[in-house]
């Protein structure tokens, strides 16, 4: 990114932050060459983030406690125990559930019932039943095979001379 | 390895220090730095957190103690406190520059003087501070840029006590 009057300032921020790549620190060192009039302002800004590390650096000594090993780990067991009663709970909960809603369905009527044999009415009766020695075919298509049995029965032509149409004699 | 292993009392030794100065400089003294660092602790073993996914052990440990000490002000409704070294801006002998750079950090508003503070004296990088503080890299960014400028203005406009 080409350095210029617009991003300059943010550019100098960054610097004296310590947060400036290498290679955007090269091309402002050749622009502060450039621009020396900045370079002042660069210095500023330097020397408040210099400044502002000094007055928040606080190394007073602080006296660390020892490590609370005990005390985590009795947390950490307490809440591992939590963990398994939640388990423990969730398990019996969805069995308790499961039992409740298989004794509902078992007395449920629509699966205790019986069973009635319904008599078909007159209407119901005309459907065509398989014959019982033709047991293969369903009743429908038998009917079917009578009725196109029927329908083109054979006959027989009388020729009386090549020349004539033949007539239609009497069945085969 | 996991954090039984003693992987956070070798943290606690390496890094204690610095959380408990953090801590008690952002929470003291209205809650007990201690205790803030004990809980700080005991939260980072119930994490879930691999120790494998944990790129920097400060940065995560310093977010956590920030959170504990949060929801511990939020719980006693108390607000944070000025850091300590910023209130003692009259001690003798001192640069009176520091002076007056202490008086500036300590007009800043808080979210950006900890941002400049975790940034100078913790030397956290962006993307740390972002894990840190839980914001996005650009309000990072935006946050250390206007807290330098911001800075700068008071430090060169005079009397920064107005």
């Amino acid at each position: 990114m080409p350095i210029n009057s617009k991003n300059i300032e943010d550019i100098l921020i960054a610097k004296s932050l310590g947060s400036l790549s290498p290679e955007a620190d090269l091309l402002l060192v050749d622009y502060l060459e450039r621009n020396p009039e900045v370079a002042l302002s660069s210095k500023q800004y330097d020397e408040v983030v210099a400044l502002a590390a000094k007055a928040m650096d606080s190394k007073e000594a602080v006296r660390l406690p020892a490590f609370p090993g005990e005390k985590i780990r009795k947390s950490a067991a307490l809440q591992i125990w939590n963990n398994r009663m939640k388990k423990v709970s969730a398990i019996a909960a969805a069995l308790v559930a499961g039992f409740l809603l298989g004794l509902s369905f078992w007395k449920s009527p629509s699966l205790t019932k019986e069973v009635v044999d319904v008599q078909p009415t007159a209407e119901e009766q005309t459907v065509v039943r398989s014959e019982p020695e033709n047991s293969f075919w369903s009743g429908n298509l038998s009917s079917l095979r009578e009725a196109g049995a029927r329908k083109h029965k054979s006959s027989r032509l009388i020729w009386k001379s090549f020349t004539q149409k033949p007539e239609i004699g009497g069945d085969l | 390895m996991t954090k039984e292993d003693g992987w956070l009392e070798t943290q606690y030794n390496r890094y204690g220090a610095d959380i408990l100065r953090y801590l008690t400089r952002h929470f003291s003294p209205a809650i007990s730095a201690e205790d803030l660092l004990q809980e700080t602790f005991i939260q980072a073993m119930k994490s879930p957190v691999q120790t494998e996914e944990i790129e920097s052990p400060l940065a995560w440990l310093m977010g956590i103690a920030r959170n504990v000490g949060l929801m511990a002000m939020r719980s006693r409704q108390v607000s944070r406190p000025l850091p300590e070294n910023l209130c003692d801006t009259k001690s003798v002998g001192q640069d009176p520059r520091l002076e007056d750079m202490k008086r500036a950090l300590a007009e800043l508003p808080e979210s950006d003087r900890e941002i400049l503070e975790l940034r100078l004296t913790q030397r956290f990088s962006y993307e740390e501070l972002a894990s840190v503080l839980k914001i996005p890299i650009g309000t990072v960014r935006s946050r250390l840029h206007y807290a330098v400028k911001e800075l700068k203005d008071r430090m060169s406009g005079g009397d920064p006590c107005r």
